[in-house]
């Protein structure tokens, strides 16, 4: 089932490769992506387009997503917006 | 003209001189006392404020072993501890440490030196790119580039370091931002977001609690997993109260053990593929299990599919992506141990005891019926039985630590634990080496305890070289080598599911571990088989480090064991 993360961090250094290697150890591959700071610079939202194939996996991953300190909040949404989504990467 | 400020601390006025001077300010503010280190070119400022400063270092000999001494003493105090080590390799070197406190959930902060910010990328002398290295294997790291923040960084990782689930923080120190000359750092207070910056905690879900304190004394069958949670939140004391309010029975995880004391009634022992078989069985049987901060990890709950089949589960947790990972949990609860067993002992009072004695007496029959045994054989020197001994000689009182492998278990099985933070082992990674640097972090951590260290002849000669710490700064640490010639726990799993096709796992030859010691003017004894309890007794009389060595049969088992893959109940090896 493909998921959309929409990921809110803080606007560090790293914070990308931390979140990333969360989805790489667990064998989870990033169909598409779109990140973006916020107008203060300080934090940046980032949108991943994924696959988990089993549940608890899924829900999982939430909570590990979820404690990481960068991590300001973090949405998940299934794909029933994907075309919106993709449309916003193109806008 | 140096560019010079003054910080005021608490027992007078300190002249700061460089971005290493304020880094020390810091560390003596947040109440460190002693750091584990080793120096090198990147760090070479780091290490010159020391030497100005007289910061007590305690020089490793190796930079896994200064990870592993950091997690020893952190270990026995709670405290945070803390490593220095330098650029590239150093860096390198301590992964293996940092992974291992990840795992074991250690609070620790790993200075590591980095080449100065302008090479940084030019794959400069002794340059990695630690960040990359360790952002999995650490709850948080940074890289210093900017002197204004550097000391809100370092005081903002030594709470995360602590807080929530403890974890290991990586600091990156550029060596020009280490020997930089700061005018000012700014005056403003540190400013964390609770929410955003440390773990969430939150106040115990009560309705949640509610429920868990009915159905737990409703159950004809309950029991308790008590685990590293319960130490790291200090919560031994509230532990024990509950439990013996409602007679409820306590399983411990190897990492642990001391939770209960050995000779409690309602202690089962540890759990898991080498536990006692009333704790498995009582995995099996139980009608309903309250973990109290554990995660039901894979040497634990050996067949998660069918880990305690016919109970309700409970899982009390500071770690909310703990809950449900391996075992799908009824009552789920994010807390910290000690708030959530204050809240039992303050709401469970006028709640009478539940009906389980049956339960109770059964538990104590398997213990009857199926004692943690060995056999003696003329001649030969037992493990099983050299860790009794000892258990006798220190009064089950000592700081217990060992290495990775069949020692480990076997300590885990006979040494009498009875109080909490007496373990030091390497529970999560199991990493062979981790014993002997741990011992000495444990040992400066508390000089009055006594320190023993149980370590295989495989893991010794993995950090051997901190036997020289032990020798420089004449520390008291009984060393014992349960010495059986081979990787004895890889040969176990080879004899017992490889049709004894012992790969690679006997030594064609080994040191002399006394010359050994003795090169390290530390004084070393080989037990006889006629004599070694005297022996023994006499090193623990000796007011100094004593190495001791015995040889124990090759082919020794540990036992029970459940195969890989198996559920609690299926223990080989049992009576």
């Amino acid at each position: 089932m493909h998921e959309i993360i929409i990921c809110k961090m803080k606007n560090r250094v790293g914070v990308l490769n931390r979140f990333t290697g969360l989805l790489t150890r667990r064998n989870i591959n990033i169909e598409s992506a779109s990140i973006n700071s916020t107008p203060d610079n300080k934090a940046v939202v980032a949108k991943f387009k994924i696959q988990v194939a089993k549940a608890h996996e899924r829900e999982h991953l939430k909570r590990v997503i979820a404690k990481q300190i960068d991590v300001l909040s973090v949405q998940w949404d299934d794909c029933k917006n994907d075309l919106e989504f993709e449309h916003a990467i193109v806008k | 003209m140096l560019a010079r400020r003054e910080v005021k601390e608490q027992d007078g006025v300190h002249t700061v001189s460089t971005g290493s001077d304020v880094l020390l300010g810091i560390l003596k503010q947040q109440g460190v006392e002693l750091i584990f280190g080793y120096p090198g070119g990147a760090v070479l400022p780091l290490y010159d404020a020391v030497y100005r400063q007289a910061f007590n270092n305690i020089l490793v000999r190796h930079e896994q072993g200064a990870v592993h001494a950091a997690e020893g003493y952190a270990k026995a105090t709670g405290k945070t501890g803390v490593v220095f080590v330098t650029s590239g390799p150093g860096a390198t070197n301590a992964v293996t440490g940092i992974a291992d406190a990840m795992l074991d959930s250690i609070p620790l902060i790993v200075f590591t030196g980095q080449v100065g910010c302008d090479s940084i990328g030019k794959d400069a002398f002794q340059e990695v790119d630690i960040l990359s290295m360790t952002a999995p294997i650490t709850k948080q790291n940074y890289q210093i580039h900017e002197l204004d923040n550097f000391p809100k960084i370092i005081e903002e990782a030594f709470k995360i370091a602590a807080s929530g689930r403890p974890g290991p923080v990586v600091i990156d120190l550029p060596k020009d931002i280490a020997s930089s000359l700061p005018d000012d750092f700014g005056d403003e207070k540190l400013v964390i977001s609770e929410e955003h910056s440390v773990q969430r905690t939150r106040n115990v879900d009560e309705s949640m609690m509610l429920k868990i304190s009915e159905a737990l004394l409703k159950a004809k069958k309950p029991l308790i997993l008590a685990g590293g949670g319960v130490l790291a939140a200090n919560a031994v004391s509230e532990l024990r109260k509950f439990v013996h309010r409602f007679d409820l029975p306590v399983i411990s995880t190897l990492v642990s053990l001391g939770v209960m004391p050995d000779k409690d009634f309602l202690f089962l022992g540890m759990g898991g593929m080498h536990g006692s078989y009333q704790a498995n069985m009582a995995f099996y049987e139980c009608d309903f299990l309250l973990n109290i901060g554990s995660r039901f990890d894979d040497r634990l709950a050996t067949n998660a599919a069918k880990f305690a089949p016919h109970a309700h589960v409970a899982h009390i947790d500071i770690d909310a992506s703990e809950l449900g990972k391996v075992i799908s949990t009824d009552f789920p609860v994010v807390a910290d141990a000690k708030d959530a067993l204050s809240w039992f002992l303050s709401n469970t009072e006028q709640m009478p005891k539940g009906e389980h004695v049956q339960w109770l007496q059964q538990l104590n029959d398997w213990r009857k019926k199926h004692p943690k045994h060995y056999e003696e054989q003329e001649g030969k020197i037992k493990p099983q039985a050299v860790i009794e001994e000892v258990g006798k000689l220190t009064n089950g009182d000592a700081t217990i630590v060992t290495d990775v492998g069949q020692h480990q278990m076997w300590v885990a099985q006979y040494y009498p634990f009875k109080r909490s933070h007496q373990i030091i082992t390497s529970g999560g990674l199991g990493t062979m080496g981790f014993g002997l640097p741990a011992a000495i972090g444990a040992k400066l951590a508390a000089p009055e305890k006594e320190v023993v260290l149980f370590v295989g002849d495989g893991g010794i000669q993995m950090t051997v070289e901190e036997l020289d710490v032990i020798r420089e700064y004449k520390l008291n640490i009984k060393i014992i080598i349960l010495n059986n010639k081979t990787l004895g726990m890889v040969r176990q799993w080879q004899d017992l599911f490889y049709e004894k096709r012992r790969s690679q796992t006997v030594f064609n030859g080994q040191p002399d571990f006394i010359k050994l010691a003795q090169a390290y003017s530390i004084k070393g004894l080989k037990l006889s088989p006629q004599h070694w309890r005297e022996t023994l007794a006499d090193v623990f009389a000796e007011k100094e480090s004593v190495l001791v060595e015995a040889e124990i049969p090759a082919l020794e088992q540990v036992y029970p064991m459940i195969a890989p893959g198996q559920p609690n109940q299926a223990m080989m090896g049992v009576d």
